[in-house]
């Protein structure tokens, strides 16, 4: 009977990998989803020492700086196409944002309907074993999804990048890698809205919903 | 007789296993995806035209600097011109030209820029192939008294079984991702090509 549940669960994690994994990031399941900011320490990833970019919490930023006077109505909606690796953010018929974006390599970007359901201005993450053993601190801008039967405390999220320039390719650990340039201009137009640093989504401050499609090439 | 009622409850929970885990919310089922047709303008980052009449720039990742190319055409030949500019104050250094003939077509490629914005590589495509070239961003030579590193010579001396489809980018701060295909034509490996010491590491993975 024990061998019978055993073979069962073993079959059901072998099919669908996105069972497997605790978290997005294995190494710091928990730290990844609050706000962390750390200046002194590297990073590490595909077996080389990067510098972070440096994070002042304290800077005041004005998202009109960063978007312009933002003209669009309707609802926001960001559509990542895990196929072409490409995410186009629309507000109602006016598209926003089509960017190149990394999905995971290592382990799959989950596809389904999510919603965002915090977003934070850094924080850190870090997984992996052997070659593929990552530790990065300063994180920028991630924005942090749940649904399609993914938890919020998964830590699967769409975020800057600064350690690797090869979007278009898959190329994560299971999150949505972005250009830093591009993923600052996305977590100030989607909902909810920061405060401060952190942004949380509730009842009457829904986030933005995202459709993850398509397969990684 | 016994184990007949074993063999029924085994069989039984199997069966509400299953069935428990089939009505769990599904994880990496399709969504089923309308996009919106839009028009006008919106926001993405500038892509590299193989166009030597026009001007083009490609943004950093951290959107710091920009690389811009300038190609001015001549009868037999073209004159590009590569310039940095900084998005802080404006400014525009010109860190490298090459001449080469109108058979040939250089562009930018979108993740030209390495991750900690030291290197840039460009492509050149002309009758004999594709090559690659990686320079400095601070224009300082990259290896002693030369400015830039091509890629493809390096690579097909050192690796005459492989020939490279396409450069993508940067794994890591000094790690430009090479995909290849065997002589036979068949999938060959992906390799990084390691700026810092200028050598190739053969890859377990592929980088599609």
């Amino acid at each position: 009977m024990v061998s019978a549940f055993l073979i069962f669960a073993g079959f059901f994690v072998v099919s669908n990998p996105s069972r497997g994994a605790p978290c997005a990031n294995p190494g710091s399941c928990k730290e990844s989803l609050e706000l962390n900011v750390d200046n002194q320490t590297s990073g590490i990833f595909n077996g080389q020492k990067i510098t972070p970019p440096k994070i002042n919490l304290a800077e005041k930023v004005d998202p009109k700086k960063i978007l312009g006077e933002e003209t669009g109505t309707g609802e926001k909606h960001i559509y990542v196409d895990l196929t072409t690796q490409t995410l186009s953010a629309y507000q109602g018929d006016a598209l926003f944002m089509q960017v190149p974006i990394s999905s995971g390599k290592w382990f799959p970007t989950p596809a389904g309907e999510y919603t965002i359901w915090e977003k934070i201005r850094a924080t850190k993450m870090s997984g992996g074993t052997g070659a593929d053993y990552y530790y990065l601190p300063n994180v920028p801008y991630v924005m942090f999804f749940s649904g399609s039967g993914i938890s919020a405390r998964r830590g699967f999220s769409l975020h800057g990048t600064y350690w690797h320039n090869n979007f278009g390719h898959a190329m994560s650990h299971g999150c949505v890698n972005m250009r830093t340039v591009d993923a600052q201009k996305l977590y100030y137009w989607v909902d909810p809205p920061a405060d401060g640093n952190i942004g949380l989504s509730g009842k009457d401050n829904p986030g933005t919903k995202i459709t993850i499609y398509g397969k990684a090439p | 007789m016994e184990k007949h009622p074993r063999i029924l409850i085994s069989a039984v929970l199997a069966f509400l296993i299953v069935g428990f885990l089939s009505v769990l919310p599904t994880r990496g089922q399709q969504p089923k995806v309308t996009l919106p047709n839009s028009q006008g303008t919106f926001y993405a980052p500038p892509v590299a035209r193989a166009d030597a009449s026009q001007e083009t720039t490609v943004g950093s990742p951290d959107g710091k600097w920009a690389l811009k190319m300038k190609g001015e055409k001549g009868k037999e030949n073209v004159v590009y011109v590569f310039s940095i500019l900084s998005s802080s104050d404006g400014s525009q250094k010109e860190i490298f030209r090459k001449t080469v003939p109108t058979t040939s077509i250089m562009s930018i490629p979108v993740n030209t820029f390495s991750p900690d914005d030291k290197y840039i590589f460009l492509k050149e495509m002309g009758v004999g192939g594709t090559g690659y070239l990686v320079f400095s961003v601070s224009g300082a030579p990259l290896v002693k008294d030369t400015l830039t590193v091509e890629i493809s010579g390096l690579f097909a001396d050192k690796y005459p079984d492989y020939k490279i489809t396409d450069v993508t980018g940067w794994g890591g701060v000094n790690l430009i991702v090479i995909n290849t295909d065997k002589s036979d034509g068949s999938l060959g490996s992906s390799f990084w090509f390691d700026v810092a010491s200028r050598s190739f590491i053969k890859l377990s993975t592929r980088f599609n």
